[in-house]
């Protein structure tokens, strides 16, 4: 189909899906989450969980100071609170908890010294006149925050920067270096990926709960375009049909409750894609199953490609035991059961050491090797006869380096193209995989695993378009293969392929 | 030829042994026996009332469980059984003294005691070979000819579409694209075909004729469905292949010689072209006999890829051996066949005597 | 070409979408045709209200006073196929509902009062034996009779069984002397003299010899029951018609056991030194009398006690015909045949089922029956719809012996965490129970006052920071000494419902600053890890009989033994007591208190949260009447059904 599209053009069009599909698993969290992007608000829930948590740490901090033990993460957690709390504060009751805090920290740099600051704390909410006091007249200060983006981990920063650089490479860099780029940006951008952690144990946890209750209260708020966490459950809403499927009774169901920064019930907005059983929405459930899928994709991809080359490489190369060795290994590797493997390494690996993304990334790249390891022999049997390499091994090179550093780069051109297909391939397998039920376990999204928790044809939405983001990621890589392979073999075929990438 | 091929096959034995060994290890670190599944209830709930721990201790006896890996993989491997009521000479008391693979038995189900490994196997296998074996047929009589033609009429708006066309479809979920037929052709779609199972439920009671209907019409789908993937990739390989050849000097020179379109396809670049599908062949004989797990749970097929799967969930170990050995020797018979049939039609490869695909 | 190609692209991807907005709205619509016109929840059939515990027989809600007739086949469905009918050497639950029609027992609990009442066994005498040792070796004596106890604390009456022709005979003996005496239990079975086997041949006391020997023959695989038996100390036929069991002690579940466990097999096809079997072998070893038990084609080709007999066994279904020489005529079936259907796919049983191919199905989901599935025009015109609650219930398990869970204080923190009501309100579609302890909820054993800790995060949070639970180091998570509150939550990954209780419960958790992990496996991995305590806390479902003995579960005696029932660990002396008591007593009304009393002590430790039990939901034919639910196992009862002839419909 490529020539029909022309290599250029078919690079071209599978840039453009990938990028999209890369951009918003990469952006997810700024896409689709129950967290404002930013607020002005003040938190009355943290407030006044620590007013009532500091004469315990203080005591404590004071206990371990006297005892001369190792204080330090006591002393932390008192300055912790006594932040959150100045935080809340201004004028004169700022003032009173700086009076204590001072006390406190003379205590700390001596701790010999007479008085007890936990008393005082244990009377603070009395000095400052909360005593009795609801939220409503507490009288916090707003404060402004970036939830959204202190939420994020810095290898999701780390992915988003990667991803810019990705867009713009093609731009800024000369045209020879196309596949080079194309194999080192896979490199960094799946190694970091797939390391992305999905859990965010933190105390903006339950920040939309309450905001909605009023235990935050916000004065304004900036919400991301789909406000629905991935693991929000929202439990009566459970099996909603996507928002411009739905009848009249659904969207007028007057016991749903309408949380903070979310659309109103009738609107269009709420629940494009729409919920799964416990009501988490599916668009949200979507984007964040593009990070996993498309991670396990492309690492399972480079496993791939590395145990390919440097297995078909040697059996290429060296010839004789070695290479039947290979061969034996191959028909093993074949004809092992992949699922059994599965099982093994998800059940056996504990999800600590490991994340169970990367199991399943290495188990399908333990598996999938051979194609281009047969791929690679291929090729080097038949350059090892070329001129080139005659003349390299007359001058004595060291077989190793004739093969790594003359004859593979020749041979690279239809790895790249495989790799290509390996990752469509990786992306494919893995939701199968999920859909099976042994993927990553809840309440971490895989497309695959979305479509495998209801199989019922009255909920399609839940197999759509999981379904269909699937398909279009496949499409994607198979386009780039196809693109790269007409490409890289313009012109004749063989020890020239590097020549001219369009 | 011959001692390539004999050569090839002495060295199965080691091959599979070595299989043997390596999932034979694999099934045991898996945390979990059959005497797991003991006790338990279809939906997995526990029984309060019952206590089992008697019950498991002896199952775990009785099937040599509580042995170290050595012994049971070697009891496995026969031919002498080392269980209670085993060969004599390891403490059993002789009633059922040859078991295991070297006398070619291939166990019971553990859970199932009367149900024999072997002939469970068969059943399933008379099951998904049907399915699997049409499908690629289908694959295959349908690609060559879309793959030539589309190659002959390179550029035309046929070879546009139906590349376009076969593109997307090879980019298609199997489970997807199984899950789609059902709907659409099934009870909440168009109604055409059935979607489940291979036959109907009272299909006992049918007569010949339109109990063959029936079988048919449960088979539109599942086969459609595993057809799609390998229909693509294989038109795709065609096609390649074929325009590849097309531009060779040896067709160019028989056309210049003026001999018609057709004998130079179908005479000169056919037989060519079909190397690319003969290398296949390796992968396409496990499919065959492995079914898709996909596409069996989809279906609700009872064929090869579901039992596979349900013995791994039940930890039969006996049933996962026999289904992995049978994978197999079936993998390195596609891989011989695909190279002889390799040598075969390239008479270059024969004669040069290098072999460039192992 | 490339546009052409996008544009064929996008047309097909939303020429689908629309399709399916269009078909699904189809389907919406009609459902909400039906449900104008339904109830907002389905009550049984339309015809029965629930029938509550104790109370008298359901009344037959349609207006028609329709005499049950004989005739028809019914057809019900079951998930999986068992491998035989003779539960002797297997345990499964599918044999066990055919052959409440195929077969017959030495008692049977009445589903509507659920007292056990004589069935084979015409009647049943209880009495003790006492035997009682002088210090000097005289005077030692052995009498059956009955004991009490005339004020506690004091010595012990025991009035001889009356013997004709002789005076009635009373003893005395002293409580200081309560250590000379042994008592166990006799019951005597006398059973029924017309009852016949199906193929002709006479039920008799060789029989039940017979199985009480098969289930404590060490070579037959019977160790899943074997235990219920060792308690056992004899046993003898004293006439043809007549069986003596002596247990050691009183237990308050023999009864029971014979009813649930005790399979009665035909010795005269099974039992080698049988004078009427055919093989008959005198010499017959333990070991060939089991091989030839575990070989037998009859625990296929069943013979069996019951009002059906077994005529086809095959891979799809059985069928059995009705026996007409059925002892107790009254109740000895309607329809003519009965047939269960084995289908393991749920999906392919629906289809049956709206082919019309199925009288009963037990399987549809809560959504299914308040939603289109049975709103279809194929349902509604042919199946009425209902639930009912078998004993049953789902738990979230926490391991004690893990430091975390140690702590009261903060079990009894997360027994506040998790909404119970709500979480049946809306997965469950407000179809179910919470409920407070591991028996069934709908039997006098379950206090129904206990009530639920209230779902509060607020308080949880606050017995966490009592306990010393405090986020310290400000990361969101609480800590105490270091150690952060974390822990894994490992479950089945094929039980829905733990599987949506876990993902609720995981996001209260998180808001109070708990980090669970989710860890779910296949069935076998789990009951392994569990089995070896590699959990820290564990999700799953509990199958419960209508009285169930807490010992495996909750004493303490399993604590520390692997692989036994008791997986939280739990260990309490006053509780053990309890257990103990539990066990020893008769009384109805003061195990019933102990059993409260049980329930309570063990909430109060909350080495579970307890959880919710949800009802099967099923559908019924509507051609068929006399469907009655029952809070029993299997919740209704075949031979009560007969087809409404087609001129009454």
């Amino acid at each position: 189909m490529a020539d029909r599209l022309g290599p250029r053009r078919a690079l071209r069009f599978a840039f453009v899906l990938l990028m999209f599909l890369y951009g918003t698993a990469v952006f997810a969290p700024l896409l689709a989450s129950d967290l404002p992007l930013t607020m002005v608000a003040s938190n009355e829930r943290a407030f006044f969980r620590a007013l009532r948590t500091l004469p315990i740490v203080v005591e404590e901090a004071e206990a371990k100071l006297g005892e001369g033990g190792d204080s330090e993460a006591s002393v932390r957690a008192v300055r912790l609170r006594f932040d959150e709390l100045q935080r809340g504060l201004e004028g004169e009751r700022h003032l009173q908890v700086e009076e204590l805090r001072q006390a406190f920290e003379m205590l700390v740099s001596d701790p010999s010294a007479s008085g007890s600051v936990a008393e005082r704390t244990a009377q603070l909410r009395e000095t400052l006149g909360l005593e009795g006091a609801g939220l409503e007249d507490s009288k916090l200060v707003a404060v402004r925050s970036y939830p959204v983006f202190a939420s994020l981990t810095p290898l999701d920063a780390f992915w988003m920067a990667s991803f810019f650089a990705l867009l713009f490479a093609p731009f800024c860099l000369p045209r020879r270096a196309g596949p080079w780029l194309l194999g080192s940006t896979l490199l960094i951008t799946l190694s970091v990926g797939a390391s992305s952690s999905f859990g965010r144990a933190d105390l903006l946890s339950g920040l939309k709960a309450d905001m909605t209750s009023g235990d935050v209260r916000v004065e304004s708020a900036l919400f991301v375009p789909v406000p629905f966490g991935f693991a929000e459950t929202h439990l009566d809403e459970g099996f909603l049909p996507p928002s411009w499927a739905r009848t009249e009774e659904q969207a007028r169901n007057d016991s749903i409750d309408v949380r903070a920064g979310e659309p109103a019930l009738d609107s269009l907005q709420r629940h494009w894609l729409g919920t799964d059983a416990l009501g988490r929405d599916v668009l949200s459930r979507l984007l964040h199953g593009g990070r996993l899928s498309l991670a396990v994709g492309l690492l399972a991809a480079l496993i791939v490609c590395v145990l390919g080359v440097v297995l078909g490489t040697a059996a290429g190369m060296f010839g004789g035991w070695v290479d039947l060795c290979f061969l034996r290994l191959v028909e093993i590797v074949q004809s092992f059961p992949a699922f059994l493997l599965i099982l093994a390494g998800v059940a056996f690996i504990p999800s600590g050491t490991l994340h169970p993304a990367i199991t399943i990334a290495i188990v399908i790249g333990v598996v999938g090797w051979t194609e281009i390891a047969r791929l690679v022999r291929a090729e080097l049997l038949r350059l090892r006869e070329l001129e080139l390499a005659t003349a390299a091994r007359a001058l004595g090179i060291p077989p190793l380096r004739i093969a790594f550093r003359h004859l593979l780069p020749l041979a690279l051109p239809p790895v790249l193209v495989a790799a290509a297909f390996a990752t469509s391939g990786a992306v494919l397998t893995e939701s199968a995989i999920s859909f099976l039920g042994f993927g990553i376990g809840p309440p971490v999204p895989s497309w695959g695993g979305l479509i495998a928790v209801e199989r019922d044809a009255s909920v399609w939405w839940l197999q759509l378009f999981p379904g269909l983001f699937v398909f279009l990621t496949v499409l994607a890589f198979n386009l780039l293969g196809e693109g790269l392979r007409g490409s890289l073999r313009a012109g004749s075929g063989g020890a020239s392929a590097m020549g001219g990438a369009e | 030829m011959y001692r390539f091929v004999l050569r090839r096959l002495g060295l199965l034995i080691p091959t599979l042994f070595g299989i043997s060994v390596l999932v034979f290890a694999l099934m045991h670190l898996v945390p979990g026996d059959p005497a797991a599944m003991v006790g338990a209830e279809a939906d997995g709930a526990v029984a309060a009332n019952v206590d089992a721990t008697a019950q498991i201790e002896g199952f775990r006896r009785r099937y040599l469980f509580d042995q170290p890996l050595w012994k049971q993989y070697l009891h496995y491997v026969g031919p002498f059984s080392l269980a209670s009521d085993g060969h004599e000479w390891f403490g059993g008391t002789g009633r059922d003294p040859w078991n295991g693979l070297l006398v070619l038995d291939l166990g019971s189900e553990f859970l199932r005691p009367q149900v024999d490994v072997g002939s469970e196997l068969l059943r399933r296998l008379a099951i998904t070979l049907p399915l699997t074996a049409l499908a690629i047929l289908l694959a295959y009589l349908l690609s060559i000819p879309l793959g030539i033609y589309s190659a002959v009429k390179s550029g035309s708006v046929f070879d546009k579409s139906s590349a376009a066309f076969v593109f997307a479809m090879y980019a298609l979920p199997t489970f997807w694209i199984g899950l789609l037929l059902q709907w659409a052709f099934g009870r909440t779609g168009l109604d055409w075909l059935p979607t489940i199972g291979l036959t109907s439920p009272d299909a006992a009671e049918l007569e010949g004729g339109a109990r063959l209907m029936d079988r048919a019409a449960h088979l539109v789908l599942p086969v459609a469905c595993y057809a799609v993937g390998s229909l693509a990739y294989l038109s795709r390989q065609m096609r390649v292949g074929m325009i590849e050849v097309l531009g060779e000097d040896y067709v160019r020179m028989a056309r210049a010689k003026g001999l018609s379109e057709y004998t130079v396809v179908s005479k000169h670049a056919f037989r060519n072209s079909l190397l690319p599908l003969v290398t296949l062949f390796a992968t396409v004989l496990p499919a065959l006999v492995g079914g898709s797990i996909v596409v069996e749970t989809v279906f609700d097929i009872p064929g090869m890829g579901l039992y596979v799967y349900e013995s791994l969930l039940r930890r039969e170990y006996n049933a996962i051996m026999a289904a992995v050995l049978i994978g197999s020797l079936t993998t390195v018979a596609g891989l011989l066949a695909s190279d002889v049939l390799y040598a075969w039609i390239d008479p270059r490869i024969r004669l040069s005597g290098r072999r460039t695909d192992g | 070409m490339f546009r052409t190609f996008l544009a064929a692209l996008g047309l097909g991807l939303v020429a689908s979408i629309l399709a399916f907005t269009v078909g699904s709205e189809r389907v919406l619509a009609a459902s909400q045709e039906a449900s104008e016109s339904g109830t907002e929840h389905p009550v049984g059939p339309g015809r029965v209200p629930a029938d509550d515990f104790r109370e008298e027989i359901l009344r037959e809600g349609r207006a028609t006073s329709v005499e049950p007739v004989r005739g028809g086949r019914l057809v019900v469905h079951i998930p999986t196929r068992p491998l035989h009918l003779n539960r002797v050497i297997e345990a499964g639950a599918d044999a066990r509902r055919i052959l409440e029609e195929v077969h017959a027992r030495l008692v049977e609990r009445n589903m509507e009062t659920w007292e056990l009442e004589p069935s084979l066994a015409e009647s049943i005498e209880t009495y003790d034996r006492l035997t009682y040792e002088a210090e000097d070796g005289r005077d030692a004596r052995e009498m059956l009779g009955h004991v009490t106890i005339p004020e506690p604390g004091h010595g012990w009456m025991f009035n001889r069984l009356p013997v004709p022709g002789q005076r009635p005979e009373s003893h005395y003996v002293m409580a200081k002397d309560a250590h000379r005496l042994g008592l166990s239990t006799v019951f005597d079975f006398r059973l029924r003299q017309d009852a016949l086997w199906h193929d002709g041949h006479r039920f008799d006391a060789d029989d039940v010899i017979f199985t009480l020997d098969t289930y404590l023959n060490e070579a037959v695989q019977s160790e899943h029951a074997r235990h219920l038996f060792e308690g056992i100390r004899s046993y003898e036929a004293l006439d043809e018609f007549t069986v003596r069991v002596e247990f050691e002690k009183s237990y308050f579940l023999v009864l029971e056991i014979f009813e649930d466990d005790f399979a009665i097999l035909p010795s005269h096809l099974f039992d080698l030194l049988d004078e009427d079997n055919e093989r008959f072998d005198a010499d017959a070893t333990p070991e060939e009398r089991a091989a030839f038990i575990h070989e037998n084609p009859h625990n296929v080709n069943w013979i069996g006690l019951g009002p059906y007999r077994v005529t086809e066994f095959t891979d799809q279904y059985l069928e059995a015909e009705r026996f007409d020489d059925y002892f107790d005529e009254a109740n000895g079936g309607y329809a003519d045949e009965l047939r269960w259907r084995f289908i393991p796919s749920d999906n392919a049983a629906k289809q049956a089922l709206l082919a019309g191919e199925l009288d009963f199905f037990g399987r549809l989901r809560s959504r299914e029956l308040l939603g289109e599935f049975t709103a279809q025009p194929a349902f509604r015109e042919q199946y009425d719809k209902g639930f009912y609650y078998s004993p049953q219930f789902n738990f979230v398990a926490w391991n004690l012996r893990r430091p975390l869970f140690q702590d009261q204080r903060a079990r009894r923190a997360l027994a506040h965490t998790f909404d119970w009501q709500e979480f049946i309100d809306t997965i469950g579609s407000k179809m179910g129970e919470a409920v407070t302890a591991a028996w069934y909820r709908f039997s006098p054993a379950y206090d129904a006052e206990l009530a639920h800790f209230p779902y509060s995060l607020e308080r949880a949070e606050e017995l966490l920071a009592e306990a010393g639970w405090i986020d310290r180091d400000g990361d969101g998570v609480l800590d105490r000494e270091g150690a952060r509150f974390e822990f894994e939550f490992l479950f089945n990954k094929n039980d829905a419902a733990v599987r949506l209780i876990g993902q609720k419960l995981k996001e209260n958790l998180e808001r109070i600053g708990i980090v669970m992990n989710m860890a779910e496996r296949d069935f076998a991995s789990v009951q392994a890890l569990i089995g070896d305590r590699e959990f820290d806390a564990t999700g799953g479902s509990l199958f419960l009989g209508p009285e169930v003995d807490p010992v495996g579960i909750w004493h303490s005696k399993g604590a520390d033994v692997l692989r036994s029932k008791n997986l939280t660990g739990y260990s309490d002396a006053e509780s053990d007591r309890l257990i103990e008591a539990i066990q020893t007593e008769l009384d109805n009304d003061k195990r019933t208190a102990l059993f409260h009393e049980l329930q309570a002590r063990i909430y109060d430790a909350q080495p579970m949260l307890f959880g919710c039990m949800f009802p099967v939901k099923f559908a019924v034919s509507k051609r068929t009447r006399g469907v009655q639910r029952f809070y029993l196992d299997p919740g209704y009862s075949l031979r009560r059904w007969f087809i409404l002839p087609d001129s009454d419909r």
